[in-house]
Order: structure tokens, then sequence, then C-alpha cells
């Protein structure tokens, strides 16, 4: 009998001793599902930040490069050249770069070397990938100039991120 | 003699236990709390966006000709100018009207944004709840100066 009672005293601490395990393994796993999803919630918010710094630092650069940018006598304008949007730009990523003329207000129409200066709209670069569906956009204004008519329009710039 | 020893025994176990249960806690906290807490640099991104955007809006808008315009490139800043100066624009037949085309204009460039446009730290043109109490945080262009001394900058609420 007193065998029986020390067996049962044991087999009582076992199971005792295998709940334990289990809500810690339980609670362990838990914590884990948890940090994982904040971790990935994290890395989201990295990708996003650096996807917003790429953008917001092509929108500084990009008037202010040879390609677009509108100098007299080698003398910065500070402003974008509206020839030089009818050549597409030659790169490599997830983006559209575009330039709306807002003011003076033109034909809602792409511009192409034919239909200039009656048009509004200048694509500059269009990669958008058509397994990407989800798009970041971020704009600023800009100084367009037309050689042509000598005159300063008011327009966006605007940057379509894909991802 | 034997009872006493067996109830320390039992105890220790139990605090090593609780000491266990405690550090558990800690390290869940210590890897938690930096998620929970808002990511600065997020903000302070956007608030350099806004910064830059406030700054591109007020440069480009100065130096914009004005369309179909008898005097040959007139610009917003000389119109504002006239306006200040003579009360009468060139261009446009009263200020009222430049200033409604300077908003629309500020609209297209700033479409989510509440702001002002401020000649002297007054507004002259201004969107929704762009005051001191319901915009705490304000972002300032960078100071453009107009018929001499006059200062025009623009406000937006970050």
């Amino acid at each position: 009998m007193p065998k029986m009672k020390i067996s049962k005293k044991a087999q009582a601490q076992n199971l005792e001793t295998i709940i334990v395990i289990l809500i810690v393994t339980i609670i362990i796993a838990i914590g884990i599902a948890i940090f994982y999803n904040l971790q990935s919630n994290s890395l989201d918010n990295l990708k996003q930040l650096y996807r917003q710094n790429q953008a917001i630092n092509l929108l500084s650069t990009l008037p202010l490069t040879p390609e677009l940018q509108y100098t007299e006598f080698g003398y910065d304008k500070s402003s974008i050249d509206a020839i030089k949007l009818l050549t597409p730009l030659k790169l490599k990523s997830n983006m559209k770069i575009e330039v709306q003329q807002l003011y003076p207000e033109k034909p809602k129409a792409t511009c192409s070397k034919s239909n200039y200066p009656e048009c509004s709209t200048y694509i500059i670069y269009d990669g958008q990938p058509k397994s990407l569906k989800n798009q970041e956009i971020i704009s600023t204004p800009a100084l367009l100039y037309h050689p042509i008519e000598k005159q300063y329009s008011f327009a966006i710039l605007i940057i379509t991120t894909y991802y | 003699m034997k009872q006493p020893k067996k109830t320390s025994k039992k105890g220790q176990i139990e605090s090593i236990g609780l000491v266990l249960i405690v550090i558990i806690i800690v390290l869940a906290l210590v890897f938690t709390i930096p998620f929970l807490i808002n990511n600065p640099d997020i903000q302070s991104l956007n608030q350099e966006y806004l910064q830059f955007k406030a700054d591109s809006t007020i440069s480009t808008l100065l130096s914009t000709n004005i369309e179909d315009c008898q005097s040959a490139q007139v610009t917003f800043k000389k119109e504002l100018e006239n306006c200040l100066l003579e009360n009468q624009p060139v261009c446009f037949t009263s200020c009222q009207e430049l200033n409604n085309k300077l908003q629309s204009l500020l609209d297209y460039s700033l479409p989510t944004q509440d702001y002002q446009l401020l000649m002297d730290s007054k507004p002259i043109i201004q969107k929704a709840k762009a005051t001191q109490k319901e915009c705490p945080n304000k972002l300032f262009s960078t100071t453009h100066f107009i018929a001499g001394n006059s200062k025009l900058a623009i406000a937006v609420c970050a």
C-alpha cells in the first residue's frame, strides 16, 4: 500500500511537470508569434521609409540634373526645361515619373514632339511592372520653362513608386 | 530535523520558478517595447518632405508667369507687389481675383494639408483649420521678400 501511494504521488508530480512544460511551451510559442509579427511590421515600416526616402531624394535632385534642368549660357535657372521632358529618361526602377502643367492650363494630353506645347502631361519615365499593384505617390511643385514661348509655368513633379 | 530541510528545498525550487517567470517577463518587455514605441524616423521624414514641399511651392509660385497678360513676363511675385503697393494688379481685375488664383494653385500643390500664405506674418490666404490653436505644429517655408521688405511665407500644418 505505501508503495502504491508513492507511485500515485510520483504520477501526480509527473503530470504537474508535464502541464507546466506544456503551458511554458504555449507561452513561448505565443511570444515568438507576437515577436515575429512585430518584427515583420517593423521591417515593413523600414521598407516604406526607404522607399519614401528614395522618392523624396529623387524629387529634390531630379530638377537639378542636366537631363532636365533649364540653363541659359551655362547658368542655372532653377527650373525644368519643357523641351528636355520630351525625351524619356533611361532609368531602371519600379517608378513612374511625370510632370503635370497646372498653370497656364493646357489640353489634357500626354506630351510628345508632335503635340507640344498643346499638352499638359509629360511622362519622363514609366517603369510600372505588371506584377506590382500597390503604389505610393509623392509630388512637389516645379517651375517649368517653355523656351519657345519664353514663359515659366507652374507644374507638379509626380513620382509614383510601385511595390 | 528532516521536515524543515524538505520545506526549505521546496521553497528554493519555488523561488527559482518565480525568478524564471520574472526573467521571462523582463525579456518579453525588452523585445516588445522598441516595437510598440512609435517610429520617429517616418515622422521626421514626413516633416522634411512637407518642409521641402512648402519651400518649392512658394518659390515656384512666385516665379510663375501670368498667362494672357498685356504686360509681358509678369510673375505672381510682381502682381503681389502691385497689390501690396497700389492695391491694383496689372494682369488680374482685382487683388481678390489674384488671391483666388493663388489659392487654387496652392490647393493643387498642398491638397491634403492645411496651410496659410502669410504676408508679414498675417494670413492673406488660408485653408481650413490652420490657426495656432487647432494646429500646434506648424512648418514654415523659407521667407521671400517682396516689394522691398515685406515677408512672404507659407505655413503648413504638419
